[in-house]
């Protein structure tokens, strides 16, 4: 609705409208007091004078000649059935007594006299004697201050108002000078600058706050970036390899005259190539769906000790080809999990072991419980091991210690990133950990109830 | 002995829009002495498959125009009740869900191994008749299912129980190519794919072959590089 203002505007328009409903709240209630003070201070001095009368005619027992002593410029008048008996040089000098009739009707009631002077009469019987009293103030001293403080007032709103926006637009843009800068800076982050950061200038207030938060989604965000980047490089060599060589067999073998053998083998190795090709898009496919969270684990309580032991069981002719000692170790251990997904992680752990054991060597496999809260399995090799350095590496996609070596022997760098993956689905974690002796220990650990 | 199913020839109708997978599907049908006619888009399919009678129906479930779930509910809604394997290259489970609902009877997810296909084809043209023979055979090799016990000749050859359920599934196919896919599927129960269980099948075979063959001079285990293993008489 405001879209098209600015926020200094907002601010300014805001602070002014508040300093002004302030003033005239403010102003009003002096006005109103001010008004209340005037016309009870009046009130009393009129009490006064007309009392003053009153009693003295009481006093002399009727008689007119004590209230001639008063002041012949006090404004009053002594009637005596609607005849004057007695009427000060004021008095008559102002000619109030055409304002009587209406002062005895309205308490209220104001005379103009003729010089401009405001009047307010107090007319009052004295039944006793048989008179009437009335006395009159010039009131034009206070009226004319009344007025004056309004005259202030109404003058002094549009001022304050003034006041109110120019200070408020100085304030907001205070306020708002570090924004400038930010916005000046976030124009300028784009993919590929993703390096720079916000300026914080006061890592304490909202805009600090600001900056740091959005320096460290931008932290974050460069850190994918980057693991996207080396991602698709990896993923583009790891096609390019089985591409190559189908592209060179293929070539190689329509140059040649060769027999049906050589052919058959030409075209066997294509599709060898193929097959690691569709492998490759299966993983990737997988982890894909993993990512973008598409993919929700069945999970059902079952025996981890019993599913791990059946997975070792099923790799044990790998071990056993190199006889190696494969020892399994599990107890019962029901933990929530989706067979089908775990068996990623678990697999190509197992494997692993297996793979990078020496000839003759031992890997271990366990499951054991953990303070009933979680359930661990460690799988111990006896391989070279891997350097404390890239124990966090291994688990990125396809990164690879030894990078000859893992390909020749088949792996695609993918296993252990599908294992994190699985893993991490069912709420756990996956490790390598420090162990006596030489080789390596995976530690995967489940939570035994997992809030899916 | 592996003919002897088939009564006549089985009619195929392929209906995809890729014209080089389709071509490469016919001629591959067409050596496997199936007959297939091919459709390049749903319209036609519908047409061939209304008009004409086939045993089996190919159906792409991405087409130009109608796609393939129409088409298959289409035939559904008219009676047509000739078997229909999906092809998808879809890999969601949601659509096989979808398309099975729809009243297909198989799917196989692209890109599939040509022996995968041909198995999911004998499987749905022998839909109905039982496949329980208890006693397997090819040549002097005899299986007996029941006692469990594998002779060669006059020799009894002690089997794993995987080596068994292997050489089972290896002697049902006999005459087939059998890839690693399906054996990790139908023999080991495994879905996905992965390097450990294509080499934990490998040893299993190479150790099957020693028992089997190495003694003897006729092998029956044989490697078809890139596809997988096929089991018979001659060398393929």
């Amino acid at each position: 609705m405001r879209s098209g203002t600015s926020v200094r505007t907002r601010l300014t328009l805001y602070n002014a409208g508040i300093f002004f409903i302030i003033t005239v709240v403010f102003a009003a209630g002096i006005l109103l007091i001010m008004k209340h003070r005037l016309k009870s201070m009046m009130d009393d001095q009129l009490d006064l004078g007309f009392d003053t009368v009153a009693s003295i005619l009481e006093n002399s027992g009727g008689d007119i000649f004590d209230i001639m002593h008063l002041s012949q410029t006090d404004h009053f008048m002594v009637s005596q059935d609607s005849v004057i008996a007695y009427e000060t040089e004021a008095w008559f000098t102002a000619g109030l007594t055409e304002a009587v009739d209406d002062a005895r009707a309205d308490p209220d009631f104001r005379w103009k006299g003729r010089g401009g002077e405001l009047f307010q009469l107090r007319v009052d019987s004295i039944p006793r004697y048989g008179f009437e009293v009335s006395y009159a103030r010039d009131v034009s001293a206070a009226e004319e201050s009344l007025r004056n403080l309004i005259t202030v007032l109404f003058a002094g709103v549009p001022v304050v108002l003034v006041l109110g926006l120019l200070g408020g637009y100085f304030l907001a843009g205070r306020a708002l000078a570090p924004v400038q800068s930010i916005t000046d800076k976030a124009r300028e982050i784009g993919a590929d600058s993703l390096s720079a950061r916000l300026p914080v200038m006061n890592p304490g207030d909202e805009f600090g706050k600001l900056s740091t938060v959005f320096n460290d989604t931008l932290e974050r965000l460069e850190r994918s970036f980057n693991q996207l980047r080396q991602f698709t490089a990896d993923a583009s060599h790891e096609m390019r390899t089985p591409l190559t060589s189908m592209r060179s067999v293929g070539q190689v073998a329509l140059k040649d005259r060769i027999n049906e053998t050589a052919c058959r083998d030409a075209v066997g190795s294509m599709l060898e190539d193929v097959d690691r090709l569709s492998e490759l898009l299966d993983n990737l496919l997988m982890l894909a769906a993993g990512d973008s969270g598409r993919i929700k684990p069945d999970v059902e309580s079952r025996n981890l000790g019993e599913y791990v032991g059946a997975i070792a069981e099923e790799l044990r002719i790998l071990a056993e080809e190199r006889t190696i000692d494969l020892c399994i170790d599990t107890g019962i251990t029901r933990v929530p999990f989706d067979d089908r997904i775990l068996r990623h992680g678990l697999v190509n752990v197992i494997h692993n072991a297996i793979r990078y054991s020496p000839t003759g060597g031992t890997v271990h496999v366990r499951v054991a419980d953990v303070d009933g809260s979680y359930a661990i399995m460690e799988v111990d090799d006896e391989g070279s091991g891997i350097p404390e350095t890239e124990r966090e590496l291994v688990f990125q996609r396809f990164y690879r210690i030894d990078k000859a070596r893992s390909r020749a022997e088949g792996g695609m760098g993918l296993g252990l990133a599908l294992a994190k993956w699985a893993v991490e689905l069912h709420g756990g974690t996956i490790e390598f950990i420090d162990k006596k002796g030489p080789g390596s220990r995976c530690r995967i650990t489940l939570p035994k109830h997992h809030p899916v | 002995m592996q003919f002897v199913h088939r009564r006549t020839t089985v009619h195929i109708l392929v209906i995809e829009d890729e014209r080089k997978v389709a071509e490469a599907l016919k001629r591959g049908l067409e050596s496997e002495h199936y007959e297939a006619t091919l459709a390049y888009t749903g319209e036609e399919g519908y047409f061939l498959a209304t008009s004409k009678i086939f045993d089996i129906i190919l159906l792409d479930l991405m087409l130009p125009g109608r796609d393939g779930l129409e088409i298959l509910k289409a035939l559904r809604d008219k009676q047509c009740e000739t078997p229909v394997l999906i092809l998808t290259a879809k890999d969601a489970v949601q659509d096989r869900v979808f398309g099975l609902d729809a009243g297909a009877d198989d799917y196989l997810v692209k890109p599939f191994a040509f022996p995968e296909l041909l198995a999911r084809i004998r499987a749905l043209t022998r839909r109905g008749r039982s496949d329980q023979v208890l006693r397997l055979k090819l040549l002097d090799l005899s299986m007996d299912c029941v006692n469990r016990t594998v002779t060669r000749g006059d020799d009894v050859i002690q089997l794993t129980n995987k080596e068994f359920e292997l050489l089972e599934y290896l002697l049902r196919n006999q005459g087939h190519a059998v890839s690693r896919e399906m054996l990790a599927r139908d023999v080991w129960d495994v879905l996905a794919r992965a390097t450990p269980l294509d080499n934990v099948i490998d040893v299993h075979i190479a150790r099957l072959r020693q028992k089997i063959d190495t003694p003897y001079d006729i092998k029956l285990i044989h490697t078809i590089r890139g596809v997988g293993f096929i089991m018979q008489a001659e060398e393929p």
